[in-house]
């Protein structure tokens, strides 16, 4: 993280609320395990919490809207949201969330009646899944039955000396790498989180859905999730981000359909942090939905760490929001460990969606492939920054990265920095982005065929990502979105 | 009635004027063949009545089917029966040819209030026609013209031309880069397609393709209008004596 020195308007939290934020997280967290606490001092101990980045003016509003939330958090009284469940009628689960908001909430609530939410169109088919609302795992929707042996899923107030100092290291780990402040604060406002993990030998092939529910109970939550895969295991997760206030519907034929419509609701930020701890040998098959409204702010970073011979085969998407910033990274720590990146965005409207992501080779033989594509509309803004670094010790590396961005209106932006920094003499390393518009010989080639001006334009634009969904090695993840994505330009 | 009628026309392109003034007539079973030196305007004819964005009409009528052309977009020509098999088709990676003539028929069937075809019966359709161009029928499930050689890219504007049964054909130098077995597949397409109600317009630099293609007419087109027509004798003159002797034939530094 860079130094720089701090005025005054650039730290608007005064010391009184810091003192505040001790008190309350100490009142908060209290039932951690020790080392975990520890962790939550080291971010307090980060001297560079909202460090004045001038070269991206686009973190001013975002870190505004952080510290205002952090503030609301601090000050409003606790905020409660209950669940009920029920027995659906016919397949699945149909759990609904019925989230009121406490009187005392923050005014940016204003008034709100309650609501209720359809859970069970979010369910994947033939997965495990943890239901998380602002944050929060609910975990007596959760059976424990329902794991093999070898696979555990835990909250981290639950976890015995040994899981909680992975898990803070882990902690520590993402306080250190991510490029935003946003993962510092988000371990400041640890409350709890979930441990995930997979032991030795076992190839847990059942998707594990992490349903991260944000309701609008909440103007600023933080979630936590780590996962370690012991050698030679596998496992498949799934992180999906989903907004109450959305607008979700099933069409006539069962599609599930996400649009949102309001732009003035309040907004609220949800600050999600990752950790994936791979050892040798072992498989993970990751997926980062984010399906956020576009009133929403959506932050956080995922954070892997590969060791010898670990691969990682990672699938992002964000629909968009008001903002979506992930930081992405990638730790090669042992030899002849490999992953393919892959993301796709698709802002429309206001959104801006920004990802970092950041490969990191730290030892030899490794393999990346990374390729994110955006299709960026109307007014919306897009950022991608793609850094690939090859430590001294990183011989014989193959690393790609590839992004390609089409722009489908006259006022969309795209800013793509693709990064080599390379510190090793035998690699091999390429890198490159692109910015288009729609191809205007390809709108005449279809329509010259009788196929409608917007039909074409659809077509193109689900084209422009087609590749990269026929990837996806998952049914349940690739049956979700595909409709998603065709519905999104037509 | 004539099938299209070509009034006066004057098209632009980036304001340089290419077209200046071309009439043409073709009545319903008619084959025109328009021949032309280089630069002359013989693709920009194809493009202004498909409707391609740049290529604007500043003076001059098309009527097809006394449809007034310029005031139908791009996607309405094509239902109304007008098929341009492109000189050089264009690559879509990501829409595969499958959901790309499945789109185009379905288009194409609704404005002539024909019912949808279900998929089976298109997909055989399909694999017919793709079998009748010689086009391995794998090929449509790949991206639009997606790595196709040159022939194949023309086999595959036959087949929708087939495919999608227009009244009026543009085949837009689809001679070019065609070794002699793929111009014959062309040719038998095309001419498998000629009947009463059907009318092509061959636009081509080479008499060759005129030998497996019979013109009812033959037009010299230069400096953006025609200027001079004959029968098919006139394309063997051309091929021998070149464009040079006709007037309004200005000599074209290559």
């Amino acid at each position: 993280m860079m130094v720089s020195t701090s005025t005054p308007t650039d730290t608007p939290v005064s010391d009184s609320s810091e003192s505040h934020a001790a008190v309350t997280a100490a009142a908060n967290n209290h039932t951690l395990p020790p080392s975990i606490l520890d962790a939550i001092d080291y971010a307090r101990g980060e001297p560079n919490l909202f460090p004045n980045k001038k070269t991206e003016n686009w973190l001013n509003t975002p870190v505004a809207y952080v510290l205002a939330a952090r503030e609301a958090r601090l000050s409003a009284s606790s905020v409660t949201s209950s669940l009920e469940s029920k027995d659906g009628s016919g397949s699945g689960t149909d759990a609904r969330v019925s989230g009121k908001a406490h009187e005392h909430a923050h005014p940016v609530h204003g008034h709100q009646e309650e609501q209720e939410f359809p859970i069970g169109d979010l369910l994947l088919e033939e997965c495990v899944t943890l239901i998380v609302i602002d944050g929060a795992w609910q975990q007596e929707l959760f059976d424990h039955s329902i794991l093999p042996e070898g696979v555990r899923v835990s909250s981290f107030d639950a976890l015995d000396s040994r899981r909680a100092k992975i898990v803070s290291d882990s902690l520590r780990h993402s306080v250190d790498r991510a490029n935003t402040p946003f993962a510092t604060d988000a371990v400041l406002a640890l409350e709890n989180g979930i441990f995930i993990e997979v032991d030795e030998g076992i190839e847990f092939e059942t998707p594990v859905q992490v349903l991260q529910v944000n309701t609008r109970d909440t103007n600023y939550h933080c979630s936590h999730l780590v996962s370690h895969l012991a050698s030679s295991s596998s496992a498949v997760i799934i992180e999906q981000y989903v907004d109450a206030f959305t607008e979700t519907a099933s069409n006539e034929e069962g599609v599930s359909e996400i649009s949102a419509k309001s732009s003035k609701r309040a907004r609220f930020v949800c600050n999600a942090v990752s950790e994936y701890l791979v050892e040798s040998d072992a498989k993970l098959e990751h997926y980062l939905l984010n399906f956020g409204d576009d009133a929403s702010i959506h932050v956080g970073s995922c954070q892997f760490a590969l060791a010898e011979k670990a691969e990682l085969a990672s699938f992002a998407i964000a629909f968009g929001s008001d903002l979506v910033r992930c930081d992405i990274g990638v730790d090669f720590n042992g030899e002849r460990a490999q992953a393919t990146l892959n993301g796709v965005y698709l802002p429309n409207g206001n959104d801006t969606v920004d990802y970092h992501t950041e490969l990191r080779h730290r030892a030899a033989y490794g393999k990346s492939q990374e390729t994110f594509r955006g299709i960026v509309s109307d007014n919306a803004r897009a950022i991608f920054n793609g850094r690939i670094h090859i430590f001294p010790q990183a011989q014989k590396t193959l690393a790609e990265l590839s992004n390609k961005n089409l722009l489908a209106s006259l006022k969309a932006e795209v800013f793509t920095k693709p990064e080599l920094e390379i510190y090793a003499d035998d690699v091999q390393c390429a890198h490159g982005a692109t910015v288009a518009a729609l191809d205007e010989r390809a709108m005449h080639y279809l329509t010259s065929r009788g196929i409608s001006h917007s039909k074409a334009r659809s077509m193109l634009s689900a084209g422009f990502v087609v590749e990269l969904v026929n990837n996806i090695q998952n049914d349940a993840v690739a049956k979700l979105l595909t409709p998603m994505i065709e519905s999104r330009f037509t | 009635m004539s099938l299209l009628k070509v009034d006066n026309l004057h098209v632009s392109v980036s304001d340089t004027p290419i077209l200046d003034g071309l009439s043409l007539i073709v009545n319903p079973g008619e084959v025109h063949a328009i021949m032309g030196p280089n630069g002359s305007g013989k693709s920009t004819l194809g493009y202004a009545l498909s409707g391609r964005e740049g290529y604007e009409r500043t003076a001059g009528a098309a009527l097809l089917d006394n449809l007034d052309i310029f005031e139908m977009d791009t996607e309405e020509r094509a239902r109304a029966g007008l098929f341009l098999a492109f000189q050089y088709p264009v690559e879509i990676p990501g829409v595969s040819n499958m959901e790309f003539l499945k789109a185009s028929v379905d288009a194409v069937r609704e404005y002539r209030k024909q019912e949808p075809l279900d998929s089976m019966t298109f997909i055989k359709r399909a694999r017919e026609l793709s079998k009748q161009v010689d086009l391995d029928a794998d090929f449509l499930k790949r991206g639009v013209n997606e790595g196709f050689s040159g022939g194949e890219k023309k086999r595959n504007e036959i087949m929708q031309m087939l495919l999608l049964e227009p009244k009026l054909v543009i085949l837009d130098e689809t001679d070019s880069g065609l070794d002699i077995d793929a111009l014959q597949v062309v040719a038998k397409g095309v001419n498998g397609a000629r009947q009463d109600d059907r009318s092509f317009i061959v636009v081509t630099h080479y008499q060759r393709l005129l030998d497996y293609i019979k013109p009812d007419f033959v037009h010299v087109l230069a400096n953006g209008k025609i200027v001079k027509s004959g029968d098919a004798s006139l394309a063997l003159e051309l091929e021998k004596k070149g464009y040079s002797w006709i007037d309004g034939v200005e000599e074209v530094e290559a």
